[in-house]
């Protein structure tokens, strides 16, 4: 694994799911779980198919997001458009969905990465709340509102949500 | 593997099957007042914290109440685990076209339909991944057959339950409001309080509340007279809870984790192993963990011994039997009578207890209803929030309709659609992949980037659900549909044959699903303004037995885990395995306790009233080996009566007889003493009647009035002693020396 290549995984998710690569990979971050999910998806979509991934957004990186996104998961390569979906929930949900069958593993296998997988997928922050049966919160806060969605996210809220 | 055959011998007072609820309760009350204990634990020991379980728990891809506990479930194989128990993933498979399905699922589902529900065999038993629910029934649960002519009724009273149920609540530290909680007739001691204050409504609730409440709704059932039943004012009402809102027993105050089940993770909500630690804190009890028992052995007078098999790790056995002078069971309504319907010998040839043929009979659950709907863009309720529930609508839990079909409670729940589509999990696969699984996209859209995160958003904080807890009632409760049998076909990995499961849902309950089912869309659609997305078709084939077909509509039903029935108590020894004590009617040394006791299943989560059951029993128990019988003498002072009282017990002292007179002159009376004549100061305790029959404890206690009976003070530790309320030294005359007579009292274990 080299530099470039986790930074491109890292910004190429960041486009595919929204959340901004900073938020998915913060510069000080004890958890570290970027390498590890590029790892993961190495492994699960194989090493060919995670290369043209990569190679793909590099040629097309500079484009708009929404450009890219529809160049990648709607990409003739089915290897390359399921595999990238199951990024987008690698990092959303914390458990890598296998998109296809690839070595010993089959399309639709599921396992979740590890507990900090779990403990930091995003989908719960989408939620406004935490992943259940991990809350740093008080006593009570459930009956209080939430913080916003871009406060938990960086991202705003649909208008009139 | 290989099995030792040296008999291992294990004595106690008291020889108790099982580590959960019923069974920590019963060690705890027991091991204070002095008796020794052996309990036998078929599962591994209570972890000294929760760190692996948890683990497993954030691991696990089915996060299914099992996740977290041992053994874990990947593999199924139960004709080879020591002590396997029924799972989410056993019940997937038994829907499943998998070849291997009865091999692999530990329960013999002989159907027609599935049941449903699961349990632990671990150290603290399925309290671990109970929702937290304290509930009490309602005094109409107890008095079905009376009132509606349905089930049967009840042993005992709402009334004889009164005691137990506070000493429950304290015991598990219930977090409520008394005035939410007196309804349908529930009634609470005067100025009776909870341990802790309620626990705050969550957002979902709140919002319920505001459209809910006060609103009134009327039925589209028809009484057999034709006519409508009365209108019902709705209420969304706090749900008491045994999980803390307060810290100053220890443990944390609840966080919100919104994991009860399967988990709590720092244990803010109550569980068995609380009560065990406390009962091992005696000194009185011991456990036998990974110890199964196998067999019960009697004879024609009782009970004479439990045969065991002690598991190691690594695959090493010992036979054992645990031999005491009473024994109780509390192995909940599957593995109690697996184990007594497997003790077949000369004097049980039907199985232990089994005289009047009831064991195994009318297994229950509450089979529960789930509703869940979608508020309308820009009105969030933000669920997956907060405990997983904190609120439920219980105002049709009794009514006249219950001659014809099945009440329910709701269950409010704070965890979006995750019992019921998985959620976050299927909507943020539909909303990537361009799937409708879960419901919330219809449109079938597959997302990216910022419109992926702002539309999961909107839906994820939308989402609500309603979980109908329906009464489940057999149509003939003596020939019942519902049943737990020995397996003739497999076994566990001990060689235990495995329970077998019949399991049918009588009309009386369907009613009550279809009754649910129109309460359900008025209250998501009319009164929420939302959009459901119940499966209102859910199809049989692809959902097995967990589907049934009903007037004409198709329902599914999912468990409550609440296990129940079994080895019902009752006033008939020849229709009940129990009598109100919980005393098998063929074995008087043996006790059954836990939910197999219940008669009907009522429609409130059952562990507070298996713990207030438990408690009674326990005095009966204590009783049995403790109880003394004593003459209080009138011309003498205070007497020592040998009974030890540690302050913490429930213990009563009873005037069985007698007369006696603190004044010959004014004539012979009873523990009352004489109404007429007020003790002077002076006189041991003042103010009370003289000759009334007193109390202390220690010989520095303070007197107490005991009378025809009294509770014994909590919170004194010494030795009963008692007197007759007289001028003990002589101050005004005679003094003790012309007092005639004497009384008989008992001294025992319960409440008045």
């Amino acid at each position: 694994m080299s530099d470039p290549n986790l930074r491109n995984f890292i910004d190429l998710s960041a486009t595919l799911t929204g959340l901004s690569a900073d938020r998915l990979a913060p510069a000080v971050d004890p958890i570290n779980l970027p390498p590890v999910f590029f790892a993961t998806a190495q492994q699960g979509m194989g090493t060919a198919a995670f290369s043209n991934l990569l190679e793909l957004y590099v040629s097309i990186k500079g484009q708009p997001p929404e450009q890219i996104a529809s160049a990648v998961l709607g990409n003739a390569d089915p290897q390359i458009a399921q595999g990238a979906r199951s990024i987008m929930k690698l990092w959303l949900l914390g458990s890598w969905y296998q998109p296809y069958d690839q070595g010993n593993a089959h399309a639709g296998d599921t396992r979740v990465l590890s507990d900090q997988a779990y403990k930091e997928s995003w989908a719960w922050k989408i939620a406004q709340s935490h992943p259940m049966g991990y809350s740093q919160y008080h006593f009570g806060y459930w009956a209080e509102q939430p913080a916003t969605l871009k406060q938990y996210t960086g991202v705003d809220a649909k208008e009139g949500q | 593997m290989s099995t030792l055959n040296t008999q291992n011998i294990e004595t106690a007072d008291v020889i108790v099957v099982g580590a959960g609820m019923a069974g920590s309760v019963m060690a705890y009350q027991l091991g204070l007042a002095g008796l020794k204990v052996l309990v036998l634990e078929s599962g591994p020991a209570i972890p000294p914290n929760r760190s692996e379980y948890l683990e497993r728990f954030y691991t696990a891809v089915l996060k299914a109440p099992e996740a977290p506990y041992p053994p874990e479930q990947t593999e199924q194989a139960p004709a080879t685990q020591f002590a396997p128990r029924a799972t989410i993933q056993d019940l997937i498979t038994a829907g499943s076209s998998d070849p291997d399905k009865a091999q692999k699922s530990y329960l013999v589902q002989k159907g027609p339909q599935l049941f449903a529900s699961t349990y632990e065999r671990v150290g603290g038993g399925t309290m671990w991944h109970w929702m937290g629910t304290a509930l009490r029934l309602l005094p109409n649960d107890f008095r079905m057959r009376t009132l509606y002519n349905v089930g049967v009724d009840w042993p005992i009273s709402y009334d004889d339950l009164q005691a137990a149920y506070c000493r429950a609540e304290q015991e598990m530290g219930v977090s409520a409001d008394v005035a939410s909680q007196a309804y349908l007739g529930v009634t609470f001691p005067k100025g009776y309080e909870y341990s802790m204050h309620g626990i705050p409504p969550s957002l979902v609730d709140q919002h319920l509340g505001r459209n809910v409440t006060g609103t009134s709704y009327q039925s589209p059932e028809r009484a057999p007279d034709g006519k409508p039943y009365p209108a019902v004012t709705l209420n969304v009402r706090q749900t008491p809870a045994g999980r803390n809102s307060q810290s100053d027993n220890g443990r944390r105050v609840c966080a919100g984790n919104t994991s009860c089940t399967p988990i709590c993770p720092i244990q803010a909500k109550y569980d068995a192993t609380v009560t065990m630690a406390k009962a091992l804190d005696t000194g009185n009890v011991r456990i036998l963990y990974q110890a199964v028992a196998s067999q019960v052995q009697v004879d024609a007078n009782g009970v004479t011994g439990i045969d065991f098999i002690q598991y190691q790790n690594n695959g090493t056995r010992q036979n054992g039997t645990a031999q005491g002078k009473r024994y109780v069971i509390a192995a909940h309504a599957i593995e109690t009578p697996k184990l007594l319907l497997n003790s077949i010998g000369p004097h049980s040839p039907k199985g232990v207890a089994n005289s009047s043929g009831q064991v195994g009979q009318a297994l229950a659950d509450h089979p529960v209803y789930l509703a869940w709907g979608l508020m309308p863009e820009g009105k969030p309720l933000f669920p997956f929030r907060g405990p997983l529930s904190t609120s439920g609508i219980e105002d049709m839990r009794d009514g006249p309709f219950r001659s014809q079909r099945a009440a329910w409670r709701i269950e409010i729940g704070n965890e979006g659609w995750n019992w019921s589509v998985n959620d976050p999990y299927a909507s943020v696969c539909d909303f990537i992949d361009g799937t409708n699984e879960g419901g919330a996209n219809p449109g079938h859209l597959a997302l990216s980037g910022q419109a992926l995160v702002q539309q999961l958003n909107s839906v994820l904080t939308r989402q609500f659900r309603l979980g109908f807890l329906v009464e489940q009632v057999e149509k003939d409760p003596d020939n019942a549909l519902c049943r737990v049998e020995r397996s003739a076909e497999f076994t566990d990995g001990l060689g235990l044959p495995r329970p077998q499961i019949s399991y049918a849902l009588s009309d009386y309950t369907k009613e009550g699903f279809k009754q649910a089912r129109l309460a359900a869309t008025h209250i998501i659609t009319e009164l929420m303004g939302a959009t459901e997305l119940t499966n209102l078709n859910p199809d049989p084939k692809s959902g097995a037995q967990t589907v049934f077909e009903y007037d004409g509509q198709h329902y599914a039903f999912y468990g409550a885990g609440h296990l129940m029935g079994t080895y019902r108590m009752g006033s008939d020894r020849t229709r009940s395995v129990v009598d109100k004590d919980q005393r098998s009617w063929d074995h008087p040394n043996l006790f059954l306790v836990g939910d197999g006791v219940f008669p009907t299943t009522g429609t409130a989560n059952p562990t507070l009233t298996i713990t207030a059951l438990t408690f009674q029993a326990a005095d009966v128990v204590a009783s049995d080996l403790l109880k003394r019988t004593l003459q209080v003498q009138a011309n003498q002072a205070w007497q020592g009566t040998g009974m030890q009282v540690n302050g913490q017990s429930w213990q009563l002292a009873v005037c069985t007889g007698g007369q006696w007179t603190a004044n010959p002159a004014t004539g012979m009376v009873g523990a009352q003493g004489n109404p007429g004549l007020i003790a002077k100061p002076g006189y041991t305790l003042p103010g009370q009647n003289e000759g009334a029959l007193i109390g202390r404890i220690g010989d520095n206690g303070e007197p107490f009035l005991v009378g025809q009976q009294v509770q014994l003070p909590r919170g004194q530790q010494g030795e009963l002693q008692l007197c007759i309320n007289d001028d003990l030294t002589g101050r005004y005359g005679a003094g003790l020396s012309d007092n005639l007579g004497s009384l008989s009292v008992e001294v025992r274990f319960g409440t008045v």
